[in-house]
C-alpha cells in the first residue's frame, strides 16, 4: 500500500517537472481534516439488571482524520486545468470502552475497544477556475477518486473477580481490507495569490465511494483465522483543506 | 400535509425573491440513481405472536439504497460577479422501495417464507449553491457545488405472512452536499434550455418513531389497546437505565438513511428583467 502512495507521488511530482518549460505547470502541497460522515457499528453491548436495559454502541469512522497530500497540476487555458493527486490520513486511532455490572457471584467483565483506520486517496481531476478579483480565483473541480483503505479493530477483553483481581485476559485483532475503489471526488476552494510563483488556497473537499472490503483477518492468542469477504461500507467524507501552490514557472 | 404546505411556502419565497431582484428561474426535472447501497436499517423489528403470549422477532437483512426516483425542483439564481453566482432551489423528492428477504420457517419445517420490507421515503430539499460559468457563444458551461437542507420522513413496513406492521418516522433535518456540472444552451434572451448532472448526498436519521397500523389476516387492528412500547419508539445514541415497562416508548439505537445518489435533469431557464 505505501509502494503505491509513494509511486504515485513520485508520478506526481515527476511529471510536474519534466516539462518545467511549459509556464502552466504547478505543484501544490496541502493538509486539513477530514470528517466521516457515515460511521460503521462494529460493536454492541447490552445488560438487563432488574428490569432496567443498558446498552452501547461503538463505531469506527474510516474517513476521520488529518490528512496530507501533494496535487501536480496542469493549467490547459486560464479557466480549464487537470490535477492529480495523491493524500493519506494519518492513521487514526479511535477508543472506547464497556464494563459490565457484576454477575451474581460478583465477577466484571470488562471491553477495551480500539480502532485504527488506514486511508489512501488517489485522484485525477477536471478544475475549472474563474479569476474573481486581482489575486484571488474560485475554482471548482471533480473527478474519479482511488480509494485504498483498511481497518484493524483491537479487542480486550478482562475478567475481574469479586476482589477486583484479573482473572483473564483475550486480546482480539480483527483487520478489514479492501483493493482499489473507484469512487467520486469534488472540490470548491479559493487560491489567493501572493507572489508570482506561490499562492495559498483553502478547499471543501468531498469523497464518496462505496468501499469493497475484500479480505478479513481474526487472531485470538493462537488462533488465527483469514478469509475473503465480499462487503461494502459507504465511504463518505467531507474535508477542509489548506495548502500552498507553487507554480513551476512563475508566468502565472 | 404537513410536506405539501412546507413546499408551498418555500416556492413562494423562491419566486417572491427571483421577481425582487433581476435574476433567474429555472424550473426542472430530475431523475436520481443509486450510487452506493447501505446495509438495511433496523427501525424495529417485526412482532409475530404465535399464541400462548409468545411472539418471535424478525428484522431485514440484506443491502438498500432509497435514492432512485424522481425529483421536481425550481430554482432562482443570480449572478453576483463576472463568473461567479448564487442560487437556491427547492425540490420536492420521493422514492419507494421494497425489499425481501428469505427466513427459514420458525418450525423448522423446512418451509421459506419471505419477509417483505417497504420505505416511502420523502423529502423536500433546499440547496444553496454556489457556481462558476462560463460561456462560449450560445453554450454556456456551469460548474456547481450545493450544501443540502431536507425535510426528511419515512414509512417503513414489515410483512411477514399475512402479518404486517407500519411505523410513521417522524421528519427531521438532514444535511449533505451536492456536486454537479451544467449546461445551458441559450434559445433566446430570455429563454434557453439546461441540463445538469452531479452527484448528491444527505443524511436522515429520525429520533421518533409511531405505529401507525397492523393488519393480521388481512385486517386491521385497533391500536387502541396496544402499549405504548409497542406504539413509540425513540431512537437514542446510547441506551441507559431504560425500565423495560409497557407503558414507556421503547428505545433503539439510532440509525440513518443515507441517499447517496447521482442525478441527471432537463430543466429550462427564463431571465426576468
Amino acid at each position: 500500500m505505501k509502494k503505491i502512495f509513494l509511486n504515485f507521488i513520485v508520478i506526481v511530482v515527476l511529471s510536474s517537472c519534466i516539462v518545467t518549460t511549459k509556464a502552466q505547470l504547478y505543484l501544490k502541497a496541502f493538509t486539513g481534516y477530514s470528517f466521516c460522515s457515515y460511521p460503521i457499528t462494529y460493536a454492541i453491548f447490552q445488560e438487563t439488571i432488574n428490569n432496567s436495559v443498558s446498552a452501547k454502541s461503538f463505531k469506527y469512522k474510516p474517513g476521520n482524520g488529518l490528512q496530507i497530500g501533494l496535487v501536480g497540476g496542469y493549467d490547459i487555458n486560464s479557466t480549464i486545468g487537470v490535477e492529480i493527486s495523491a493524500n493519506f490520513i494519518v492513521p487514526h486511532t479511535q477508543k472506547g470502552q464497556y464494563q459490565f455490572s457484576k454477575d451474581f457471584v460478583g465477577r466484571v467483565t470488562a471491553f477495551d475497544l480500539q480502532s485504527i483506520n488506514k486511508v489512501y486517496n488517489f485522484s485525477s481531476m477536471l478544475v475549472y477556475t474563474i479569476p474573481c478579483k486581482k489575486k484571488a480565483n474560485i475554482y471548482i473541480k471533480a473527478g474519479p477518486n482511488f480509494l485504498l483503505h483498511d481497518t484493524k479493530l483491537n479487542n480486550t477483553i478482562t475478567e475481574y473477580d469479586k476482589d477486583n483481581k484479573i482473572i483473564e485476559t483475550i486480546e482480539a485483532e480483527k483487520t478489514i481490507k479492501g483493493k482499489i475503489n473507484i469512487g467520486f471526488q469534488g472540490a470548491i476552494g479559493v487560491c489567493f495569490k501572493q507572489t508570482k510563483r506561490v499562492s495559498f488556497f483553502s478547499e471543501f473537499n468531498i469523497i464518496n465511494s462505496n468501499y469493497l472490503y475484500k479480505n478479513y483477518t481474526y487472531t485470538e492468542g493462537n488462533y488465527n483465522k483469514s478469509e475473503d469477504i465480499s462487503e461494502r461500507i459507504i465511504y463518505n467524507s467531507l474535508a477542509f483543506n489548506v495548502g500552498v501552490k507553487y507554480n513551476l514557472t512563475g508566468s502565472k | 400535509m404537513k410536506f405539501k404546505h412546507l413546499l408551498h411556502i418555500v416556492l413562494l419565497l423562491v419566486c417572491a425573491s427571483a421577481s425582487a431582484q433581476k435574476c433567474y428561474i429555472k424550473p426542472s426535472i430530475r431523475y436520481n440513481g443509486t450510487l452506493a447501497l447501505q446495509p438495511s436499517p433496523v427501525f424495529f423489528q417485526l412482532t409475530i405472536p404465535v399464541g400462548r403470549g409468545n411472539y418471535f422477532y424478525i428484522y431485514p437483512t440484506g443491502n438498500i439504497s432509497l435514492a432512485k426516483g424522481g425529483q421536481y425542483g425550481l430554482s432562482v439564481g443570480k449572478e453576483v460577479y463576472k463568473g461567479l453566482g448564487l442560487e437556491l432551489s427547492v425540490a420536492y423528492f420521493s422514492n419507494s422501495y421494497t425489499h425481501s428477504n428469505d427466513i427459514a420457517s420458525r418450525n423448522s419445517t423446512g418451509n421459506v417464507q419471505q419477509l417483505i420490507t417497504d420505505w416511502h421515503f420523502k423529502s423536500v430539499n433546499l440547496y444553496p449553491t454556489i457556481f462558476l460559468n462560463k460561456d462560449y457563444g450560445k453554450s454556456n458551461y456551469i460548474g456547481k457545488f450545493s450544501t443540502v437542507v431536507g425535510y426528511s420522513c419515512l414509512l417503513n413496513s414489515e410483512t411477514y405472512s399475512n402479518y404486517s406492521e407500519t411505523y410513521t418516522l417522524k421528519p427531521r433535518i438532514s444535511l449533505g452536499y451536492a456536486f454537479g456540472f451544467e449546461y445551458n444552451y441559450q434559445i433566446s434572451k430570455q429563454f434557453s434550455l439546461v441540463g445538469e448532472c452531479g452527484i448528491e448526498t444527505y443524511t436522515y436519521t429520525p429520533r421518533k418513531g409511531n405505529l401507525k397500523s397492523i393488519i393480521s389476516r388481512g385486517e386491521s387492528v385497533s391500536l387502541d389497546n396496544i402499549d405504548t412500547q409497542k406504539k413509540e419508539i425513540d431512537y437514542v445514541s446510547e441506551i441507559k437505565d431504560y425500565e423495560n415497562t409497557q407503558d414507556k416508548p421503547l428505545q433503539r439505537f439510532k440509525e440513518s438513511i443515507v441517499i447517496n445518489q447521482y442525478f441527471m435533469s432537463l430543466g429550462c431557464k427564463i431571465n426576468l428583467k
